[in-house]
């Protein structure tokens, strides 16, 4: 192995590469401040307990390592939004406050086979406002960061997580089981769940047979809302997606929807939302609703945001 | 363009039928040329027939939008980024543990000989049996009768190979069909294309 090799996963960008990246930075983050959002730069490295919450995914990728001055244990952030939760926990602010990041993050292993090891997350957050206005102005903000970066036209789907955790909160199943029906729904496997259920006996059964299969067009919350008809906690859910339907209609924004999408992180609690593009086979951006995200840091706190990894999307210039 | 991935082989006998059935025909020449992209009777459809533990791989990464894969490889692969959206019943059988007899399994750590290494750590993980795994590429049934395993996790059909050589099929791990998937991506961008194929396929299940 010659002394100049990279690790596996690690990348670096030169020359040309590296100018495109820097300015599509300065013209993301010249964006951001207009719109009243305010950089953060997170240290790399923290207490590991800060950078986990409680996502299991998130721990899986955080490198971790003994701090040789306390004894305690340090992580390499894997992921920004964690530390965000720590800062506007530690601001102690009452009113809305608005982030935004482009940090180089480290995982133990990559998301998928086309991404690094160590990606540039860029990302912009939103606390203190449970209101729909501000899921929608976040997702307007990565629209708009999607178009900087010349990648259209974007396919915005959205979904709410709050639907499957309120009917999982109606049966009493382990914790093993609920994992294995979220893998199923995450990979909207139909004859999975039908040996499933066949194999666990669900109140709500007829229920989840029918979230998976609901995606498509705005049409299909008018279908939601007919089959939760009973559910109190789901309908309020699909008013409220019609309602963000109709702030981004205004916006000239369309959407589809997928009400079994859960693919996002452990933390989200609400709306989810995902950008693609026909010339790449994943999700571009990714982000959502995760009130109470500061909880373990003493501040519950309403939290909306999103993020992409800007090295790769900077190199489909090339 | 809509690229469907097929698996070769067994598998692909029984699913060219259902696709024509379906509305997607590949002339014979195509199929009996050397060529690895294949057109169809539909000017908007490609199809591609590759190794069927590939098939995941290219519809993963998004070289095919669609593919025809056995739920053994589906597990085995861990199949991310997918959606399996039906079940399409053919090519089925079971994903077993077999050995001489039942007390084999009665290890402290038990030595298992198979290609489905993921699959089979998984299950004994979840029993919460310690095991090594020895990666074999054929001929699993040989294993435990030449001392290299207490067991074998592989596929079973009719289970006249276990049989002929002294195994007994103890425990079921898995039922076994071939699924439709589809990429993430491609379902939400090319969603007008590939519901009306799901829609389709199912109608004729």
């Amino acid at each position: 192995m010659g002394v100049w090799q990279l690790p596996e996963g690690i990348d670096e960008l030169t020359n040309n590469q590296a100018l495109v990246f820097e300015s599509l930075r300065r013209q993301l983050l010249d964006l951001y401040a207009n719109k009243g959002f305010g950089l953060v730069i997170p240290p790399m490295v923290e207490h590991v307990n800060s950078l986990l919450l409680t996502s299991d995914a998130v721990d899986e990728k955080t490198f971790k390592l003994l701090d040789p001055i306390s004894g305690k244990m340090l992580g390499v952030h894997a992921d920004i939004t964690p530390q965000i939760a720590r800062i506007d926990a530690k601001r102690g602010s009452d009113s809305v406050e608005k982030y935004c990041y482009i940090n180089s993050i480290l995982k133990t292993k990559a998301d998928d086979f086309y991404a690094s090891r160590s990606p540039i997350q860029a990302g912009a957050e939103l606390y203190g406002s449970d209101d729909i206005s501000a899921d929608v102005e976040v997702i307007e903000l990565m629209l708009k960061s999607l178009k900087l970066l010349s990648i259209s036209p974007i396919v915005l789907s959205l979904g709410n997580v709050a639907i499957f955790d309120a009917l999982i909160a109606q049966e009493d199943i382990s914790i093993q089981v609920v994992t294995q029906l979220r893998a199923i729904f995450s990979r909207r496997s139909m004859p999975d769940l039908a040996v499933f259920l066949n194999n666990n006996v669900l109140k709500n059964a007829d229920l989840f047979t029918h979230l998976i299969t609901l995606e498509g067009g705005s049409d299909i919350l008018s279908e939601a809302l007919a089959i939760f008809s009973h559910f109190d906690q789901a309908k309020t859910v699909i008013e409220g997606l019609i309602a963000i339907d109709k702030q981004l209609n205004i916006k000239g924004i369309k959407a589809i929807f997928d009400l079994s999408e859960l693919q996002a992180h452990e933390y989200h609690t609400g709306i989810v939302f995902s950008a693609y593009n026909k010339n790449y086979a994943k999700a571009l951006a990714q982000g959502g609703r995760y009130n109470g995200i500061g909880k373990s840091f003493g501040k519950s706190r309403a939290a909306t945001g999103f993020s992409f990894d800007l090295k790769f999307l900077s190199q489909s210039h090339f | 363009m809509l690229t469907i991935a097929l698996s070769k082989g067994r598998i692909l006998e029984q699913t060219l039928p259902l696709l024509e059935k379906a509305g997607l025909t590949i002339a014979k020449e195509e199929l009996n040329s050397r060529q690895l992209i294949l057109d169809t009777n539909l000017a908007d459809v490609q199809v591609i027939i590759i190794r069927a533990t590939d098939v995941p791989i290219f519809v993963q990464h998004g070289a095919a939008d669609m593919g025809i894969a056995g739920k053994d490889v589906l597990l085995e692969h861990g199949a991310n980024n997918l959606f399996e959206v039906l079940n399409l019943g053919i090519a089925k059988c079971k994903l077993v543990v077999a050995a001489e007899s039942k007390d084999k399994l009665k290890q402290n750590t038990l030595k298992v000989a198979t290609k489905y290494v993921n699959s089979a750590k998984r299950y004994f993980q979840n029993k919460g049996q310690s095991c090594e795994i020895i990666k074999l590429f054929g001929a699993m049934e040989l294993a435990p009768k030449v001392g290299l395993a207490h067991c074998i996790v592989d596929l079973v059909d009719t289970g006249n190979t276990l049989k002929a050589n002294g195994l007994i099929a103890l425990e079921r791990i898995e039922q076994i069909s071939a699924r439709l998937v589809v990429n993430v991506a491609s379902f939400k961008t090319k969603n007008t294309q590939i519901k009306p194929w799901i829609q389709n396929i199912e109608r004729i299940l």
